[in-house]
């Protein structure tokens, strides 16, 4: 059913890489006469100078199209690696990676206990950091001098100091083992620069930290050219987990691909190379937090092989774009999860009604403890004890015809008419009492019921004619009917003036009636015989002989007043 | 409740007629009135909220799960159930919500006939309902069935399981035949009812329902190289050529970097091995070492999972036994060669003694 093609490429090279200087220089020429040389040649005398710019520390919000897994997940598989979908198809190759040539972004996954180090208090101390450890007792590990204390004691360490590196439990007990040929003492990150959360910090901040990475991000010839006071987003990794989870170098174009959808939507993607981890340690109860990175490896040649010179677990600062947690799933995916609905003692798929009664190991058989017509019979808990059937509308069968009628009570007389023994059946007699427990249950309903009515549409088609006789249809009784032959041609002559003239031509209406034949029958017909005898004995009151077309406008409502 | 409705001596001569010509009668279902057809109004004005309301009762959303599932039984825990639903016993729920406003003989008398026009008017909510969903499921390129609650059946699924509770947003597309083609049937609802439940309802019966994973966009992974053993660490994906075809039968296993409980991929050598076996196989065009190949591979699709109604499947296929006569689990492969990673739990479910 997947008919939509989704197109993907390997790459979107911009012309010019963000950073770099464009300069343009207008000139036209117009050629040319017959004699070869130029109409016209003209060149503008100034440079105009574009810089190519683009995200760079951080990653807009409008270009987010989206991250795998989701923000604050829980239910990722571990057999899906994290990615970013951005709405900018260029912008993994808009600036120089590590080397000029490959991407600048990449995904890093990391786990929660990387940022803390093991599960082991892990310290790694200077001799000055040690002036403020107090020596207790035991002795000091190797190479390590403790100085000004004597080296025989294991050192207590000053909660306030070192919370962050140490269990809680090891603090309870205020002792550390330390000693052992592998184990490394230093303090932890989190209390140094909590590396677990996103800081913004100016890079003249990184410096303390990680000095590789203040070089690399202020050098303007082989590095950013970043000011330092230039604030970023910036995480520490520790070292010796980033050269594990850091994509190589030829891994950064594998990882980043363009994607071009069904609806022309072009994303740039970056896939992570980091499986997450849903392994239960040490009795969690659930898997460990993991958090992936967006990071900028712009010119960021210190973070591998030589050029990385950071001993062990020395923090690595790296310029996060964007940052989204989340935590693996040790579930099965959707598509195991939603067949082994099929395996009993799950419930199966199966007709609505079916009971399953899980079956003797190796069967396959179910049994159904439901009527062929749907009804489920339960016993009545109240007395007298005995059966009553019910069924909802959800049936394992294809229902009866819908019934054309309409309950208009709840009053079981359906019961009244059952067989002796039967169980009554409750069905119809719920439902409709539900209908009404909605009902009554909501205001608004009761409200609305009362606005409840039927509309009858208007006939169409039907035409507003006058009920004036044609006797009396003249607007204009200053003209003379005769004069105009406005018989004929009855709305014809100077429409309007009529209003305005205090007095008529009274001959206009003598010449009307003259015309049109008697009115008053006229206006008897009209009016459909409404007490047309009356009518027509008043009309006769009007002198038509001296009547202004203004007054028998008065005159005529004054009769039909009276006649009424 | 009322007193006999058809004794003259009870309401005016004219609600007697008015009943007679409705043929008012005890049935099955009550006390119950067919009304001819009315002619005395042409349409009924609903207020809108009420009508979204009444809408809601005939979608099922307002009725509560236990009078559709009266029993617990009829819906256990990890369970898919499909049902027809009944119309008259909805219509009584309408029934009974519009009876609430009467007050009286006169009133049923009266009101029979709107009730006729409301049911008509929510029948062809319903109906344009199912066009609009056959519309979007189609791309508008499918005549419209012209379904109505009045004439066709409308049928629908249940589904209580944990991938509720873990994929809500799943999809649901339902068509009339058991192959997937462009005769989608209406959805006329698909969405969780509670943290575990999951309702679905179509417009029509289906041939075909697909529950379909959310589709999330692209994702990358991996899967196991030993289905029996996900927890190895040791992963592959099926081959496919450079234009994102499956090549039969081959995989390709991922390196891993250094230390492997890291689970880091090596994704150059991986790339590396991938363009080797493309280009073994002989299938499409050769490839190279770039993302474009990597992102084929590692793409994973959302899995659509087919529940499929046709002649010569019986009721007793959606059920099976996790275990052999031996209480041994049983050999679940899935499509995609996994193995269902559930099944020894459920075997040792089903063979505990209570």
């Amino acid at each position: 059913m997947n008919d939509t093609t989704v197109q993907v490429f390997d790459s979107f090279q911009p012309i010019k890489k963000a950073g770099e200087t464009i300069s343009l220089q207008v000139g036209q020429t117009l050629g040319s006469s017959a004699n070869g040389a130029d109409l016209v040649a003209t060149s503008g005398t100034d440079t105009v100078y574009l810089q190519v710019d683009g995200p760079r520390l951080t990653l807009p919000p409008d270009l987010l199209s989206g991250t795998y897994p989701a923000e604050g997940s829980q239910d990722s598989p571990d057999e899906f690696l994290p990615h970013i979908a951005i709405d900018r198809r260029t912008l993994a190759w808009e600036r120089p990676g590590p080397t000029p040539t490959s991407p600048w972004l990449a995904v890093l996954l990391v786990k929660e206990s990387e940022w803390r180090g093991d599960s082991q208090p892990i310290l790694h101390l200077s001799a000055s950091e040690l002036s403020n450890v107090l020596v207790a007792e035991a002795a000091a590990p190797a190479g390590i001098k403790l100085a000004p204390q004597p080296p025989s004691k294991p050192p207590v360490l000053k909660p306030e100091v070192l919370t962050a590196t140490l269990r809680p439990a090891s603090l309870d007990t205020a002792t550390v083992v330390l000693g052992g040929p592998q184990l490394t003492m230093r303090p932890s990150l989190a209390d140094q620069v909590p590396g677990a959360t996103l800081q913004s910090l100016t890079i003249a901040q990184i410096k303390a930290h990680d000095a590789l990475a203040y070089t690399q991000l202020t050098d303007a010839q082989k590095g950013c050219g970043l000011d330092p006071a230039t604030t970023v987003n910036v995480m520490f990794v520790p070292n010796d987990v980033l050269t594990q989870i850091l994509p190589a170098v030829d891994e950064l174009p594998l990882l980043c691909h363009v994607k071009l959808g069904s609806n022309d939507s072009e994303t740039l993607i970056v896939v992570g190379n980091r499986l997450p981890n849903s392994t239960l340690a040490g009795g969690a109860n659930q898997p460990e937090k993991h958090t992936a990175l967006l990071v900028s490896l712009e010119r960021r040649s210190d973070l591998y092989g030589a050029g990385n010179t950071r001993k062990g677990s020395a923090p690595a600062a790296l310029v996060v774009l964007y940052k989204w947690t989340f935590t693996p799933s040790t579930g099965a995916d959707f598509a195991d999860a939603i067949q082994a609905i099929r395996y009993t003692p799950n419930g199966g798929v199966l007709r609505f009604g079916s009971r399953v009664t899980v079956p003797a190991p190796g069967a396959a058989g179910i049994a159904t403890m439901l009527a062929p017509d749907g009804f489920l019979s339960t016993p009545l808990p109240l007395a007298p004890v005995g059966q009553a059937n019910y069924r909802g509308p959800l049936r394992p069968y294809q229902a009866p015809d819908r019934a054309n009628t309409f309950a208009v009570s709840a009053a079981p007389q359906e019961l009244l008419n059952a067989k002796p023994g039967d169980p009554p059946d409750y069905s119809h007699a719920t439902a409709f009492e539900l209908g009404r427990l909605i009902a009554v249950s909501d205001s608004g309903i009761m409200e609305d019921l009362k606005a409840v009515h039927g509309v009858l549409d208007l006939p169409k088609g039907f035409v507003a004619t006058s009920v004036i006789p044609p006797a009396l249809q003249k607007k204009d009784w200053g003209v003379d009917p005769a004069a105009h032959n406005w018989s004929e041609n009855p709305w014809s002559g100077t429409v309007g003036d009529f209003s305005q003239r205090a007095t008529a031509d009274f001959s206009g209406v003598s010449s009307q009636i003259a015309a049109t034949g008697p009115w008053q029958a006229q206006i008897g017909a009209a009016y459909q015989g409404q007490q047309i005898q009356t009518v027509g004995a008043s009309l006769g009151q009007i002198a038509t002989a001296t009547i202004s077309a203004e007054t028998l406008e008065i005159q005529l409502a004054e009769v039909f007043n009276a006649a009424h | 409740m009322y007193s006999p409705l058809n004794n003259p001596s009870a309401a005016v001569q004219q609600v007697t007629q008015q009943l007679t010509a409705a043929q008012a009668g005890s049935g099955p279902d009550g006390l119950v009135l067919a009304t001819p057809d009315h002619t005395l109004f042409n349409r009924v004005d609903i207020p809108e909220r009420l009508q979204d309301k009444l809408f809601a009762i005939r979608m099922l959303k307002a009725i509560p799960l236990s009078y559709m599932v009266p029993d617990a039984a009829l819906l256990p825990p990890e369970s898919i159930r499909f049902f027809y639903v009944d119309q008259t016993w909805v219509d009584r729920v309408i029934d009974g919500t519009l009876s609430a406003a009467n007050a009286g003989s006169v009133d049923v008398a009266f009101s029979c006939g709107l009730n006729q026009l409301i049911r008509q008017n929510l029948d062809a909510q319903m109906g344009k309902a199912a066009d609009t969903a056959v519309n979007l499921a189609s791309d508008g390129k499918v005549p419209l069935a012209n379904w109505s609650p009045d004439t066709h059946p409308m049928t629908g699924m249940l589904i209580r399981s944990d991938i509720v509770r873990r994929w809500p947003q799943m999809s649901v597309r339902a068509y009339t035949t058991a192959q997937p083609t462009w005769a989608p049937i209406g959805v006329l609802r698909a969405e969780a009812i509670s943290t575990g439940i999951y309702i679905a309802l179509f417009a029509g019966v289906p041939g075909l329902v697909q529950v379909g994973e959310p589709h999330v966009g692209v994702r990358f992974g991996v899967e196991a190289l030993d289905p029996t053993k996900p927890e190895a660490g040791a992963y592959k994906v099926d081959l496919r050529d450079a234009t994102g075809k499956e090549v039969v039968n081959t995989k390709v296993q991922i390196p891993l970097r250094a230390p492997a409980g890291q689970r880091v991929l090596q994704v150059n050598a991986f790339a590396a091995s991938t363009v080797a076996a493309i280009n073994t196989s002989k299938q499409g065009p050769a490839a190279s070492a770039t993302g474009r190949v990597v992102a084929i591979e590692l793409a994973r699709q959302p899995w659509v999972q087919d529940f499929v109604n046709a002649a010569g499947i019986t009721e007793a296929d959606g059920i099976h036994s996790s275990c052999d006569a031996a209480g041994k689990p049983i050999k679940v492969t899935l499509a995609n060669g996994r193995t269902l990673s559930s099944i020894s739990r459920l075997a040792a479910q089903q063979t505990r003694k209570p």
